[in-house]
């Protein structure tokens, strides 16, 4: 068991939930209530990750942070270092690949919330931040857990971005999923096989919590 | 200051609702705003709450302009001062009873915000409830939670959407009592939407009449409920101001200008009321009178008839106006005509009694 990839995924997907909240709670706004021209536009380009090959996304991710790049330039002379194949670029591309997850069952929660209750917020005085904050996501905060768990379980699992954007550094970019791969390749596979369970066990737990989560979702006790 | 509001809205059905009214803002008064269920009511408090926007007109209140059809935005329902009662309470589930009716008060400062929802609290019976959750109280207590909340930040008009419909009816009665008492005290005047005639004659002040999406008459609701051919008034019969003088044997005795009528005890019932007597409760004989003493058997002179298939509608002089449905057969057999004098004899249960509030 590569005990030191599992710490690095856990750290990636951790960060990259902790930093996905505050963008996909500000994005999940607009997708559930806004009635604006770009609405669908936004709602397509935030599930882009969900159907593009990840190694298409990754290639695009190398192009937009690669040292050649605008960003990947103005990062090296921020922080002297590079963005692909370190930690801070795999947990940009992360974050990227991830806001489907976290924003899906968000919007859905948010939608199911009852609109009067919105309408009764804005006749006592609350503006839409305060309708949206005070309101909904509380009242949504199901759908909230379930973004945050399965971008949380798809982090942990996600192979081609990582490896893409990532390669292979040990300690630095080697996630679990890929030292999964190592193990196979290099035909470890009794490690294989403890590695492959692992995953595996986690993915069945992270499903039924949030099917559970969903089927609480009308109740409210 | 005075709402003014003279706004259309046009759905894509090809429906319209148009409205045209003033409101006094600043002090108490209760407008009733009445009509049968689809005929546009709900849309026109919407309309001025904010919650939907016109599409052509002008709302403003005083000076300060809530709406314009030539300009974009409208004031947000937000910014306008209104309380908004929804028909089912519509409480936030994530917040307890004290919470819900402190929403309103976010920018207050803490010792005001406790204050008041304290006060809110005690004058609506709720103290028992302060920190329970809204799915664990009962149906009377959350429509009063509800309008607790819409009230506490002092809203320069309150608009109610059926708010005793969701309710049964002891629940529904008894808010209804405080209903009027309690916007009086706070000095609020309210815009009341019922389809119920006995609700707008029990507590309006004014009514306005809807139909077919238009506001069609302005008045004493006792008045507008009066006109012939309504269909509030079919449900309700001739209503009548009276006086309640005493009670005998459980009926309360009335006096109705120069008469006296015994009716049923809804409870509660004293000083003004109105009475409401159903044209299909009212006989009529002729002949050598009966006993004077008998209770609601009055003399009376028929002064006009109508035809509405098998059944005449006959109208009468009794000292107070009457009217009595009676068979065609009847109308034939009795040999009555226009100016006939006639004993018309009102059952009791036709009666019904309804206390004027406040």
């Amino acid at each position: 068991m590569d005990w030191e990839a599992l710490r690095l995924s856990l750290r990636l997907a951790a960060s990259s939930a902790l930093l996905l909240a505050p963008l996909g709670i500000l994005l999940a706004w607009p997708l559930a209530y806004g009635c604006f021209k770009g609405r669908l536009l936004l709602e397509a380009i935030t599930s882009i990750p969900l159907v593009l090959p990840p190694t298409v996304l990754g290639f695009y991710l190398i192009v937009a942070l690669g040292p050649r790049s605008p960003f990947g330039q103005a990062w090296e002379q921020l922080t002297g270092a590079r963005l692909v194949f370190s930690f801070q670029g795999l947990l940009l591309a992360q974050v990227i690949t991830d806001l489907p997850f976290f924003l899906q069952p968000l919007v859905a929660s948010l939608g199911g919330v009852d609109k009067r209750l919105l309408e009764v917020a804005a006749t006592l005085g609350s503006g839409r931040a305060g309708v949206y904050f005070r309101v909904a996501l509380p009242l949504a905060w199901r759908g909230l857990l379930s973004g945050l768990i399965l971008s949380f379980a798809h982090a942990i699992g996600e192979f081609g971005v990582v490896l893409m954007v990532g390669g292979n550094l040990p300690g630095k970019t080697r996630t679990v999923s890929i030292a999964l791969f190592d193990q196979v390749q290099s035909l470890d596979l009794a490690g294989a096989n403890r590695t492959a369970l692992l995953l595996l066990a986690f993915a069945l737990l992270v499903l039924a919590g949030t099917a559970w989560l969903r089927s609480r979702e009308r109740t409210w006790s | 200051m005075e709402l003014k509001a003279d706004f259309t809205r046009a759905f894509a059905s090809g429906a319209a609702v148009q409205a045209s009214f003033q409101l006094a803002l600043g002090s108490f008064g209760l407008t009733v705003l009445f009509g049968p269920s689809g005929c546009g009511k709900t849309t026109v408090l919407r309309c001025l709450a904010g919650l939907e926007r016109p599409d052509r007109g002008c709302i403003q209140a005083g000076a300060e302009l809530w709406f314009r059809q030539d300009l974009p935005r409208a004031l947000p329902a937000a910014r306008r001062g209104i309380g908004y009662v929804f028909q089912e309470s519509a409480l936030f589930p994530h917040l307890s009873v004290a919470q819900n009716i402190g929403y309103g008060l976010h920018g207050w400062p803490r010792a005001e915000r406790q204050a008041r929802v304290a006060e809110l609290l005690r004058l609506m019976g709720l103290e028992a409830f302060a920190d329970r959750r809204p799915g664990s109280v009962s149906g009377g207590q959350k429509q009063r939670v509800a309008l607790a909340r819409a009230l506490a930040p002092r809203p320069r008009l309150v608009l109610l959407d059926e708010p005793f419909a969701s309710l049964d009816r002891t629940a529904a009665e008894q808010l209804r009592h405080s209903l009027r008492q309690l916007l009086q005290a706070l000095e609020v005047p309210a815009l009341l939407v019922t389809h119920d005639p006995q609700e707008a004659l029990a507590l309006g002040d004014r009514m306005l009449l809807m139909a077919d999406g238009r506001i069609i008459r302005d008045g004493a609701p006792a008045e507008l409920l009066s006109i012939a051919g309504d269909p509030a008034r079919a449900q309700l019969g001739e209503v009548l101001r009276a006086r309640v003088a005493g009670r005998v044997e459980g009926l309360l005795r009335l006096e109705v200008g120069p008469v006296q009528l015994f009716a049923p005890d809804p409870g509660g019932a004293q000083g003004d009321v109105y009475a409401c007597v159903r044209g299909e409760g009212v006989s009529l004989e002729t002949g050598p009178h009966g006993p004077m003493s008998q209770r609601n058997r009055l003399p009376a002179t028929i002064v006009g008839v109508a035809s509405q298939g098998a059944l005449r509608r006959v109208q009468l002089d009794a000292g107070i106006p009457l009217e009595a449905v009676i068979t065609a057969w009847a109308w034939e057999d009795l040999e009555l005509a226009v100016g006939r004098p006639v004993q018309a004899v009102i059952k009791a249960s036709a009666i019904q009694v309804i206390p004027i509030e406040g």
